[in-house]
């Protein structure tokens, strides 16, 4: 009899125990649909809400032929590529009005830097009608769905770690994953390679090598040098590009056909000689045999 | 039998699901009232005190009587204080507001660490620790901030305004302190012509209580445009991106369109003199050049920085109506066209050029300690307890920065030849 009770118990107390957790589960997670604006908002907890725009998210078959294969066969590192490709063609053709709620205002360019925005966005403008999927969406839900795309690729769990901002550790392995990568993504190698590698490797030997001990100036050396050396490996760096139109958007002066033009004539004597000098350490960190 | 064990473990089950319910309550009514705190009485005593006229005026008189006393001592203390010293002082102040409001409110409580990072307003991403060194040279640093001021009840700025007061009332005596006030005198019109022209280009009200109309009408939509998108957005995950063109709410392009025929209404109640401009511009323009020539010639350390400060401060202003020749020809000789390297050399440059004047830069300097103090450069710290020049050229600078370094400084020794 007694045995028959501890079990009757025990079924209760489960069953309380399933109410309970189903509780919690819906107080977390509640999914609504909403099908006069076709979006989905789930509560996933009383104050954060997640707003997904289903079409947004939504590619047409054909679309999807198109991303794939272009640039990558992972199809996360492909459209990584494609953003950070188009990144300046995307905010031209769906500029973003306010994030937040709070008004974007647009920086206003000197009449030198609209002159070559003008030329840039004509070039735009015959990419769309190459391309016109990768326009479809603005920069943030592009990179959004970037974020959301499955990848199983070396390189693309390495750029999946540069969103979500975790320290890479492992940078010595990456090396020769990003060395036959796309040239374009060595234009972001320091930051693939994380601040694990900043700071035991890349600030150490730059400080030994020019003698400098002050970190903003090794750090714009060491960007210049990435960038120098990705540009030799057949990344985009030039009139168009989204390295030279950023450097551009930035300052004025920068506003020259080439990377190569940039470092030659819009660069002091002591940062040339230190980039040539961090430019014979960075290329033997990508070599096989001499990498640290 | 059987019936009764059903009925046995129903009551069970509800007087389970009672229990949990009640429980679940007791629990949110705890939690809310750790969260709202319970009103406390107002004390109606104070309310009913009555206002005693006698006493008032009787601590107004003794406060100031106190002032006159310590306006007399400043005035003794004064005569013994030189032009340099005091505006030496008044620059130094400038640096102090940070410790000037531990003063004020008296957080000595706060940690030396929670202290070190409030120094600069602008913070760094990456929080750093400081050192012992950079701890002691805290400590100097705001006893020196609390001896100075005037006013110790009063306001920084009403402070730092009197302790400009105090230095201009002082007569400069040797050939520094003269070259120091006439440059203070050139640069202070400068900045009074550079605020002219700004203000003239912003353009005057035709009709000024129509401008305040159309403003409080303006600040009215844009708050309502904003809590309109707040309520429209309902999630910060997502982004809540709006795109160029009409948004998907019809009340707020409703609110947009009446803002820009208000900005538009502004616009056309403005009225813009281009002639004083021109004459501002032309004065503006007469100053500079007296600055460049100026410092062709000034020996004075402190003249020689107040100088070139002003005359980067111009070069870095967007929509600045003079040529600017000066600092265009240094980033064209030196291909200085990286703003960032280009503000490191000259703040490298500059200060040492005052070092080599004569310029205080020994380890216990206001330079040296604001180097030492400064957590948004995570090198700076090695500064502390060296002089300046042995911090850059042995420490901060590459061998060619150095070099480079050495050029423009020889450039700005054989300035009075260009």
């Amino acid at each position: 009899m007694s045995y028959k009770w501890t079990v009757l118990f025990l079924i209760v107390a489960i069953i309380f125990l399933v109410i309970l957790s189903q509780e919690n589960f819906t107080s977390q997670v509640e999914v609504q649909h909403q099908p006069k604006n076709d979006t989905v908002e789930i509560n996933k907890s009383k104050t954060k809400k997640v707003l997904i725009n289903n079409e947004k998210l939504k590619v047409p078959k054909e679309q999807k032929q198109a991303y794939t294969s272009s640039f990558d066969a992972d199809p996360f590192v492909n459209e990584y590529i494609i953003l950070s490709k188009y990144q300046n063609c995307m905010i031209y053709f769906k500029p973003v009005k306010s994030i937040f709620g709070m008004t974007v205002t647009p920086n206003k360019n000197t009449k030198r830097q609209q002159k070559r925005l003008d030329e840039y966005y004509k070039y735009c403008e015959q990419e769309k009608k190459k391309y016109p999927f990768y326009f479809e969406q603005d920069i943030y839900s592009f990179a959004l769905k970037v974020e959301k795309t499955k990848t199983q690729s070396k390189l693309g769990q390495l750029i999946a770690q540069d969103f979500v901002k975790r320290a890479q550790q492992s940078y010595k392995e990456s090396y020769q994953t990003l060395k036959s990568s796309h040239p374009n993504i060595m234009l972001n190698a320091i930051n693939l390679l994380g601040t694990g590698f900043t700071e035991e490797v890349l600030y150490p030997s730059l400080q030994e090598i020019l003698r400098s001990h002050d970190k903003k100036y090794i750090r714009s050396i060491a960007n210049y040098t990435q960038n120098l050396y990705a540009c030799s490996q057949g990344a985009d760096c030039g009139l168009n590009s989204t390295l030279m139109i950023n450097y551009c958007k930035i300052n004025e002066d920068f506003c020259v056909d080439t990377f190569e033009e940039l470092l030659e004539t819009r660069l002091s004597f002591a940062q040339q000689t230190d980039i040539a000098l961090a430019s014979q350490y960075y290329a033997s960190l990508f070599d096989e045999n001499k990498s640290p | 039998m059987r019936i009764k064990k059903g009925v046995i473990f129903l009551l069970l089950m509800l007087v389970l699901l009672l229990f949990l319910l009640t429980f679940n309550k007791s629990e949110e009514v705890k939690v809310l009232q750790t969260i709202v705190p319970k009103e406390k009485p107002i004390n109606k005593k104070k309310n009913k005190e009555t206002f005693d006229i006698d006493q008032f005026m009787q601590k107004q008189k003794k406060e100031q009587e106190q002032r006159k006393t310590l306006e007399f001592l400043r005035d003794e203390e004064d005569k013994e204080l030189s032009y340099l010293s005091a505006y030496r002082n008044y620059v130094f102040f400038k640096s102090c507001e940070y410790a000037h409001e531990i003063q004020k409110m008296k957080t000595g409580k706060l940690s030396e660490e929670a202290r070190f990072n409030n120094f600069y307003v602008e913070k760094q991403q990456v929080a750093l620790e400081p050192t012992e060194v950079q701890l002691r040279y805290l400590v100097n640093h705001e006893k020196k901030c609390k001896q100075l001021p005037y006013d110790k009840n009063g306001f920084f700025t009403r402070e730092l305004y009197a302790l400009e007061r105090r230095y201009q009332q002082i007569q400069p005596v040797s050939k520094n302190e003269i070259e120091l006030n006439r440059a203070l005198k050139v640069v202070t019109r400068f900045h009074q012509l550079e605020i002219q022209v700004d203000e003239g280009l912003k353009g005057k009200n035709k009709n000024q209580q129509l401008f305040f109309d159309l403003r409080k009408q303006l600040l009215g939509l844009r708050k309502e445009l904003s809590q309109r998108r707040k309520l429209h957005s309902s999630n910060f995950d997502s982004l809540d991106i709006q795109l160029a063109g009409k948004s998907k709410d019809a009340k707020i392009n409703e609110i947009e369109d009446k803002i820009r025929q208000v900005e538009r209404l502004i616009e056309e109640n403005k009225f813009i003199d281009f002639k004083v401009i021109e004459e501002d511009k032309e004065q503006l323009n007469v100053q500079y050049n007296l600055l460049i020539n100026y410092l062709k010639i000034v020996k004075s350390p402190d003249a020689f920085l107040l100088i070139v400060e002003t005359l980067d401060g111009n070069f870095k202003k967007k929509n600045s109506l003079i040529s600017r020749d000066f600092f265009k020809s240094i980033q064209s000789k030196f291909q200085f066209f990286d703003k960032k390297y280009f503000k490191l050399m000259n703040k490298v440059t500059f200060s040492l050029f005052a070092c080599s004047l004569g310029y205080p830069c020994d380890a216990d300097s206001p330079i040296v300690e604001s180097l030492c103090l400064d957590y948004r450069n995570v090198s700076s710290f090695q500064s502390c307890d060296k002089n300046l020049e042995s911090f850059y050229l042995d420490y901060f600078l590459s061998y060619n920065q150095i070099e480079e370094v050495d050029s423009y400084f020889s450039f700005l020794e054989n300035i009075n030849e260009l």
